[in-house]
């Protein structure tokens, strides 16, 4: 299986996650996909769409964002150990 | 031949435009939430909610052989036919309430909208319901969310066109004013989450489990049903558990009010 059909595939389960708000599966895919694939920028979108179905409540202050700080803190993170230890 | 390159280091100028490309992205993405907050739910939900639909239509039977949905057609049927019986009772006796009220100039004015239940906890969090029905219906936000059996469970809290967030009372942190058991005992109902209640009464209040506990509006709508009490001897206070008589997590039909508000004083967050 080559990469872009590996990606296509976590891209649609993360897509599946979003439908049925499972977000203890899109995090561990998350991070799947952010440590293997470059620009995994899904799970940014993945976070938009999870507050925008799930947490986007007029009132609720930040925690309302919480799907995409915690997708920016992944993709920083993993962004940044990648750089570390592949260097 | 030999040539000079343009540029030295090819990586990082594209690094730097990704970079920039990416924050030009966020902010745009936060001026669009910012402006326009219900841009994103709009969008996403619209894309989702066909998929939900189809689920829950899916759920409710619609893919049965034709068999089985005549002999549940059948089934219902008679239902409903020991229902009506039932309900033409007790639509007698609404009927003579609401005249009450009329003659006493508290008639109800409000209509409600029958919303199926797209998405329920613990699937959504925060005790959350989405439901399919919005502000095309006439919902709107802070309008009152009743269960079956016209058990007040939540307002609200969000209002798109075709689909509505509603925050249940049970949600951590939200409080309600409430009446409790036979004495009616003026409390403050505390969302526990999981569609739970608590609330501090007075020792000397007599309250038991299975207890009715009410809406103090005119309306006096069912909220739930004591389910445990807690006392300590050495607290003037105690303790009360209760629950809405339906179970949250089974819901599949809700009622939205669209003509009536929650009142500003009802609900406060901590």
């Amino acid at each position: 299986m080559n990469k872009v059909t590996a990606r296509i595939i976590i891209d649609f389960i993360i897509l599946l996650a979003i439908f049925n708000g499972w977000w203890f599966c899109i995090i561990p895919l998350g991070l799947i996909g952010l440590w293997f694939f470059p620009y995994f920028v899904e799970i940014v979108l993945a976070g938009i769409a999870y507050d925008a179905l799930y947490n986007l409540i007029p009132g609720m202050g930040m925690r309302a964002l919480v799907g995409i700080i915690i997708s920016l803190t992944m993709l920083l993170i993993i962004g940044g150990l990648k750089k570390v230890l592949r260097k | 031949m030999t040539y000079l390159r343009a540029n030295k280091r090819p990586g990082e100028r594209r690094k730097r435009t990704m970079m920039v490309s990416g924050s030009v992205v966020v902010v745009f993405l936060a001026i669009i939430q910012l402006y326009i907050p219900h841009f994103f739910p709009a969008v996403v939900t619209s894309m989702f909610s066909p998929f939900w639909r189809a689920e829950f239509s899916v759920e409710s039977g619609s893919l049965e052989s034709p068999s089985m949905l005549v002999a549940r057609n059948e089934e219902l049927k008679r239902e409903l036919a020991d229902m009506q019986v039932r309900l033409d009772t007790i639509g007698a006796t609404e009927q003579e309430n609401s005249d009450l009220k009329a003659l006493m100039g508290r008639a109800s004015t409000t209509s409600k909208v029958l919303a199926a239940v797209l998405r329920r906890p613990p699937v959504s969090h925060y005790d959350e319901l989405v439901i399919d029905a919005g502000s095309n219906e006439g919902i709107s936000s802070m309008s009152l969310v009743y269960a079956p059996g016209d058990v007040l469970i939540g307002k609200v809290s969000d209002a798109l066109g075709e689909t509505s967030k509603v925050t249940l009372f049970s949600s951590p942190g939200q409080k309600y004013d409430v009446l409790i058991g036979s004495a009616h005992a003026p409390a403050v109902a505390v969302g526990r989450g999981g569609g739970q209640y608590e609330a501090q009464l007075s020792r000397d209040v007599k309250v038991a489990e299975g207890d009715f506990v009410t809406d103090p509006s005119l309306n006096d709508k069912a909220f739930g049903i004591v389910t445990g009490i807690e006392s300590d001897p050495a607290q003037p206070f105690e303790t009360v558990f209760f629950a809405p008589p339906v179970n949250v997590y089974q819901l599949r039909w809700v009622l939205a009010d669209t003509g009536q508000g929650i009142p500003a004083t009802s609900t406060k967050k901590k």
